[in-house]
């Protein structure tokens, strides 16, 4: 058979007379809006959700940061001075 | 321009700017809207264009919108918003193409008659084709549906919707050397599969 150097050329002039325009689209459909907005209040509260399991998360290990400084920390100096009044008050 | 999908100037630049900042700074619901109702045309425009199946073409959209809001921050207000849009809507389309996969290789056995008339008109006789135009645009559907999802996104908005290279560039964001590059190949291919085919006719 004789081959034409660009029948590719030649298919696409003569199929874009005949391609097809998109349909034209006038307004999105009844609750297209409802459907987008609906995605992305969940998408823009997944860091915020984020933030606040990790804050509740840490609670936990602050208290027990917290109440370990409590106390071990200050031991070595309040309670010679809470010795100190005992026996002061009770001894005259 | 045949198809042209991003119709220009159906709403004025600084509208879809004040309704972007509405939503940005308030999360303002109406701006919202306002902003889809100004650019669904333009995204269904670009969504068709690509001849998905209808049932798909709404969801497409709602992508294309979904991430339209989700990255609207990252807008500069110096580009055009209506070409921003089109390039998402491009990408969202290309994204599906891709996930769908390409259509096996095209034998002789898979052409209808009008279809094989038009392959042995376009290897033989050019100017048989103007009498063949429907067969024409189904081999070239057939034809196109076995190329790369980005070589069939750029030969059609090239050859088939007339587009230049600079619209190609603009609504998919990809370089010109990277568009010259994917369209020289996807000619290759559809010239050799033209041959094959046209050898066992």
């Amino acid at each position: 058979m004789k081959t034409n150097s660009s029948p590719w050329k030649e298919l696409s002039a003569a199929a874009r007379r005949r391609w097809p325009s998109p349909l034209p689209a006038g307004e999105p459909p009844l609750g297209f809006h409802a459907r987008v907005l609906a995605h992305l209040p969940q998408t823009q509260t997944v860091s915020l959700e984020l933030w606040w399991q990790m804050s509740i998360r840490a609670l936990p290990v602050a208290a027990a940061i917290m109440l370990f400084c409590w106390f071990m920390l200050p031991m070595g100096d309040v309670e010679p001075d809470l010795a100190e009044l005992v026996m002061e008050a009770a001894l005259p | 321009m045949a198809g042209d999908a991003v119709p220009q100037g159906e709403q004025p630049d600084g509208d879809l700017k004040r309704w972007v900042r509405a939503w940005l700074q308030e999360r303002d619901e109406a701006a919202a809207r306002a902003l889809m109702d100004a650019l669904y045309p333009t995204v269904m425009g670009i969504i068709r264009a690509r001849r998905m199946d209808a049932a798909v073409e709404q969801d497409v959209a709602q992508e294309v919108f979904i991430k339209f809001f989700e990255k609207l921050g990252a807008w500069r207000e110096s580009a055009p918003l209506r070409h921003w849009v089109a390039r998402i809507a491009t990408n969202q389309c290309l994204d599906r193409l891709r996930a769908a996969g390409r259509a096996r290789e095209l034998r002789l056995a898979d052409l209808t008659e009008d279809e094989a008339r038009a392959l042995e008109s376009s290897l033989e006789a050019p100017e048989r084709l103007a009498d063949e135009e429907t067969g024409a645009v189904e081999l070239a559907r057939k034809l196109l549906a076995r190329l790369t999802p980005e070589e069939r996104v750029v030969i059609e908005m090239l050859d088939m919707e007339g587009r230049t290279a600079t619209e190609v560039q603009r609504l998919t964001g990809w370089s010109s050397v990277a568009i010259r590059v994917r369209a020289f190949r996807a000619r290759r291919k559809l010239r050799q599969w033209m041959q094959r085919l046209g050898d066992k006719l």
